[in-house]
C-alpha cells in the first residue's frame, strides 16, 4: 500500500508541476509576443509633431482645450512644485484644477500662499456626485487655477469635483507628486486630433524620477537612482508601459491608463458615471467600465496609448509602502475584474472580451498564486526526492531567463524613446538592475500580490495609507 | 446489339429534405470581419503582428536547431534538452541586447559631439556668407566635408529665421538647389517623419519651383505631410490655386483643419515682403535690437516673420548666429 500511495503522490505531483511549468511557459511567451510588439509598434509612437506643427496648434482655434485635475492629499512636501510645473507646461488652452481632498496638512495653505488664490465663485456643481465643496479658490495667474476645497472622500470623489468643475473640452488627471514634460500635452491630444470621433481615452507613460536632476518643476537630467529598489521599479515600469500597453493598445485592447497620467475626453466621462468611488483601482476599473459600456451600445470607440508624453512620478524606496503599494494594486486588478466579469470570454466585447480580459484573470490577477504554487511544489518536490537538485535548478533558470530577457528588451526597447537614459553608464545600470530584479524581488512581489489576491477575494477594505515624499528639490550638500 | 442505358438514380437513403444551408449572411459577415481588420487604423496592428510572429518563430527556430543538434546527445529527455537550448539563446540575446544598447549610447554620443562642432563651423560660414562676408564656393566646400544632415539642419535652421534678401542668398546656395531636389524625392517616399520633414523643408524654401512638389504630398495618406504641404503652398504668394485648396480644407481630416487653421484665416494671409536693400538707420536699429537679449531676438524674428524693414531684422540675427557660434554675445 505504501508503494501505491507513493506512485499517486508522484502522479499527482507531476500533474501540477507540468501544468505550472506550461502556465509559466505560455505566460513568458505571451510577455515577450507583448515586448516584440511593441518593438515594432514603438517607432511610430515616436513621430512627435515638428516645431512648425506645435506653432501650428498654439495657433489654432479648433485646439481642444484640456483641464488638468489634480487630486492631492496631504501632499505640502510636493504639490507647490507640481502645479508650478503644471502651471509651465507649453500648451495653447488649459487649466489647472487641484482637488484638496480635505488634507490635515497645510497643502491648501501651500497653495492660497504660493499662488495668490482668491475666493471665487465658480461653479462647480455637475452631473457627477460628489462629497460637499467647502470653497473654490481661482488665482490670476495667465494660466487659469482653481483650486477646489472639499471634504474628504477619497480620491475618485476627488477628481469627479475636478471633472465636474471642469470647463475644457477632455480632462487629464495627474497626481500631485508627478511632473509632466513641458510639451508633454501636445503628444497626448495627438491621438484625439488624428482621430476626434473615436478617440475617448489616452495613457501616456509614466517613469521614476528619483535621484533625477529635477529644476524649476521640469527633469533637467536623466538618471539612474542610487537605490536599487527605484532601478528595479524603473525597469518594471519601463516592461510595463513599452511591453505591455503598447501591444494591448494596437488592438484597442487596454484595460488600464495610469492613473497618475491619463486624458479623457469630458463629456464621455461623465457619460459612463465618471470614476466609481467605491472601487479601489479607479482608474482601471473606469477604463474597463468604458469598453463594457460602449462595447454594449456597439459604439465606436478608441482608447489609445501614447509612448512620447512623459509624467515623471516619484517611486517607493522603502519596502514597506511599496509592499501596500502593491497589495491595493492587485486588490484594485481583482475588484475591477469582477466588477466586470460578465466581459470573461464573451464574443459580445470583441478582443476585450475574448483576449484582454482573460489575460488580466488568468495572469495578472491569478498569476501571483500560481508562480508563488510553483516555487513552493519545486521545494516540496526537491526536498521529498520527487523531483532532482538539477532539473529543479534548470526550470527555476529558465524561469528566471525569461524574467531577464523580458527586462532587458523593455531597457532596449528604451533606446527608442527621446526620453532615453543619456549616459552610457545610466544604461550599464538599468541593465544590472533588469538581471537583478528576477533574483529575489521578483519573487517578493509575487508574494505581496498574491496577498493582495486573497485581500481582495476575502474583501478586505485597504486604505491609501501614507506615501512618504521626498520632495523634487535637490538635497542640500554639505 | 441494342443499347443498354444504365440509369443511376441517388436517392436520400435517410429520407431527408436535406437543403443546403444559406452561407451568403455568414460569407458577408466573415468579409465585413476581414475587412475591418484591414482598415487603416488596424492594418498597423496586423502588420506588427505579423512581423512580431515571424521574429518569434524565427528564435524558436533557432531555440530547436540547438536542441536537436547539439543537447538532444547530452540530454535525452526533451524538456531537459529544450529549457538548455531555450536558456542558451535567451542568454545570447540579452548579452547582446546590452553590447548593442551600451555601444550605440558610446557612438550616439560620439556623433552628436562631432556633429555639434561640424554645425556650428556651417552656422557660422552660412551667417557670414548672408552677411555678404564669404562667397557660396566657401560654404559648398564645408557642407562637402560635413555630414549631410547636418548641412540640412544648419539650412533649415536659418530658413525658419530668414526672409526677403537673406532667403534670397540663402536659395542662390548650390547646395540648397542641390537640397531641394532631394527633400522633392524624399517627399514621396519612406517613412511618414522622412515625408514630413521633406515637405515641411520644402515649404520653408517659399520657392514656386516646389509647388509641384507639395501638390503631390497633398495627396500623401498621412494627415501631417498634408497638413505641411497645406501650409506651404499656402505661403506662396505664386500659387493660383489658394482659393480651392481653401475650400478642400473643411473635407479633410480633422488633424490638417487644425494644422492649418492659422494660415487658412484671412488675417494671416502672407504677405511677400519687399525684397530691399536695408537703409543704414534700419540696420543699425535691428544690431541694437540683437543686443537687448532674448526680447529683442524675439522682436527681430517677429519683423523677419512679418516682412517689416526688409531683410534687415535676418541679418542682425545672422550676425548674433555668427557672433554666438564663435563664443561672443
Amino acid at each position: 500500500m505504501p508503494g501505491e500511495l507513493d506512485i499517486y503522490v508522484h502522479r499527482v505531483y507531476f500533474f501540477f508541476e507540468s501544468g505550472i511549468i506550461f502556465y509559466v511557459f505560455v505566460i513568458n511567451i505571451i510577455y515577450l509576443f507583448l515586448v516584440t510588439l511593441g518593438a515594432f509598434a514603438l517607432r511610430k509612437h515616436h513621430a512627435p509633431f515638428s516645431p512648425a506643427d506645435r506653432d501650428a496648434i498654439r495657433r489654432s482655434p479648433l485646439t481642444p482645450s484640456i483641464s488638468l485635475i489634480v487630486p492631492s492629499y496631504n501632499e505640502e512636501v510636493s504639490v507647490k512644485e507640481s502645479v508650478g510645473c503644471m502651471l509651465r507646461l507649453d500648451y495653447p488652452n488649459y487649466e489647472v484644477i487641484v482637488v484638496n481632498d480635505g488634507s490635515k496638512d497645510r497643502t491648501l495653505q501651500c497653495l492660497i500662499e504660493e499662488f495668490n488664490l482668491y475666493k471665487s465663485a465658480r461653479s462647480v456643481a455637475g452631473p457627477l456626485e460628489t462629497k460637499d465643496i467647502r470653497r473654490v479658490y481661482e488665482s490670476t495667474e495667465p494660466v487659469r487655477l482653481v483650486v477646489i476645497d472639499k471634504t474628504n472622500g477619497g480620491k475618485a470623489d476627488s477628481i469627479n469635483a475636478g471633472i465636474n468643475a471642469a470647463r475644457c473640452d477632455l480632462v487629464m488627471v495627474v497626481d500631485s507628486d508627478s511632473l509632466i514634460e513641458r510639451d508633454g500635452l501636445f503628444e497626448m491630444v495627438k491621438p484625439f486630433l488624428e482621430d476626434p470621433e473615436r478617440t475617448i481615452a489616452v495613457g501616456g507613460t509614466v517613469r521614476a524620477v528619483n535621484d533625477c536632476v529635477v529644476r524649476s518643476g521640469m527633469v533637467r537630467q536623466i538618471k539612474t537612482s542610487s537605490s536599487i529598489l527605484a532601478n528595479f521599479q524603473s525597469v518594471e515600469y519601463l516592461r510595463a508601459f513599452f511591453g505591455g500597453r503598447v501591444g494591448f493598445s494596437l488592438f484597442n485592447c487596454m484595460l488600464i491608463i495610469s492613473g497618475a497620467f491619463g486624458l479623457f475626453r469630458r463629456d464621455r466621462a461623465i457619460e459612463v458615471g465618471g470614476f466609481d468611488h467605491s472601487s479601489i483601482g479607479e482608474d482601471m476599473e473606469l477604463v474597463v467600465r468604458m469598453h463594457h459600456f460602449y462595447r454594449d451600445r456597439k459604439q465606436p470607440y478608441r482608447i489609445a496609448y501614447v509612448a512620447a508624453p512623459v509624467c515623471w512620478t516619484e517611486v517607493p524606496q522603502d519596502w514597506k509602502i511599496l509592499h501596500r503599494q502593491r497589495k491595493r494594486w492587485q486588490r484594485g486588478t481583482v475588484d475591477s475584474l469582477w466588477r466586470h466579469r460578465e466581459m470573461l470570454l464573451n464574443p459580445r466585447y470583441g478582443g476585450v472580451g475574448m483576449f484582454a480580459f482573460p489575460y488580466f484573470v488568468l495572469f495578472e490577477m491569478f498569476g501571483p498564486l500560481v508562480e508563488s504554487l510553483g516555487y513552493a511544489l519545486t521545494v516540496l518536490g526537491v526536498t521529498f526526492h520527487i523531483i532532482s537538485y538539477g532539473v529543479a535548478i534548470l526550470f527555476f533558470t529558465v524561469s528566471i531567463a525569461f524574467g531577464i530577457l523580458l527586462s532587458t528588451s523593455a531597457v532596449m526597447l528604451d533606446e527608442m524613446t527621446p526620453c532615453r537614459f543619456p549616459n552610457w553608464r545610466h544604461t550599464f545600470t538599468l541593465f544590472a538592475a533588469a538581471v537583478l530584479e528576477n533574483f529575489g524581488f521578483r519573487q517578493v512581489l509575487t508574494l505581496w500580490r498574491a496577498q493582495g489576491l486573497w485581500d481582495g477575494i476575502r474583501g478586505k477594505k485597504t486604505s491609501w495609507g501614507v506615501m512618504v515624499r521626498r520632495g523634487f528639490s535637490p538635497k542640500p550638500t554639505a | 446489339m441494342p443499347k443498354v442505358r444504365l440509369r443511376i438514380r441517388i436517392t436520400n437513403p435517410f429520407r431527408v429534405n436535406f437543403k443546403f444551408p444559406d452561407l451568403t449572411p455568414y460569407k458577408t459577415k466573415a468579409i465585413d470581419l476581414l475587412k475591418q481588420w484591414f482598415l487603416p487604423h488596424r492594418r498597423d496592428a496586423m502588420f506588427a503582428l505579423g512581423k512580431a510572429t515571424i521574429l518569434l518563430a524565427a528564435l524558436w527556430e533557432y531555440v530547436w536547431l540547438w536542441h536537436t543538434h547539439y543537447y538532444v546527445k547530452r540530454y535525452p529527455e526533451l524538456p531537459l534538452s529544450l529549457a538548455w537550448a531555450m536558456l542558451t539563446v535567451i542568454a545570447g540575446i540579452t548579452i547582446a541586447q546590452a553590447g548593442i544598447s551600451v555601444g550605440l549610447k558610446k557612438r550616439g554620443a560620439r556623433r552628436r559631439e562631432l556633429s555639434a562642432e561640424s554645425k556650428a563651423q556651417l552656422t557660422v560660414l552660412l551667417a557670414s556668407y548672408i552677411a555678404g562676408e564669404k562667397d557660396g564656393r566657401e560654404v559648398t566646400e564645408a557642407a562637402n566635408n560635413a555630414r549631410p544632415q547636418d548641412f540640412e539642419e544648419c539650412v533649415t535652421f536659418a530658413l525658419i529665421g530668414t526672409r526677403g534678401y537673406a532667403l534670397e542668398r540663402i536659395k542662390q546656395l548650390p547646395g540648397v538647389a542641390k537640397l531641394r531636389e532631394t527633400w522633392t524625392a524624399k517627399s514621396r517616399k519612406g517613412g511618414i517623419l522622412q515625408r514630413r520633414h521633406s515637405v515641411e523643408r520644402l515649404s520653408l524654401l517659399r520657392d514656386p519651383a516646389t509647388i509641384m512638389a507639395l501638390e503631390v504630398a497633398l495627396e500623401d495618406a498621412n494627415a501631417g505631410v498634408v497638413a505641411a504641404a497645406v501650409r506651404g503652398l499656402l505661403r506662396l504668394p505664386e500659387y493660383t490655386e489658394r482659393d480651392k485648396l481653401l475650400a478642400s480644407l473643411p473635407t479633410r481630416p480633422y488633424l490638417v483643419r487644425v494644422l492649418t487653421a492659422g494660415e487658412a484665416s484671412e488675417e494671416t494671409r502672407y504677405v511677400p515682403p519687399e525684397v530691399v536693400e536695408p537703409a543704414y538707420q534700419t540696420r543699425e536699429v535691428c544690431s541694437s535690437l540683437a543686443n537687448y537679449g532674448s526680447p529683442g531676438r524675439d522682436l527681430l524674428h517677429l519683423m523677419a516673420a512679418l516682412g517689416r524693414a526688409g531683410d534687415a531684422p535676418a541679418e542682425a540675427l545672422g550676425e548674433l548666429l555668427a557672433a554666438g557660434a564663435r563664443g561672443g554675445r
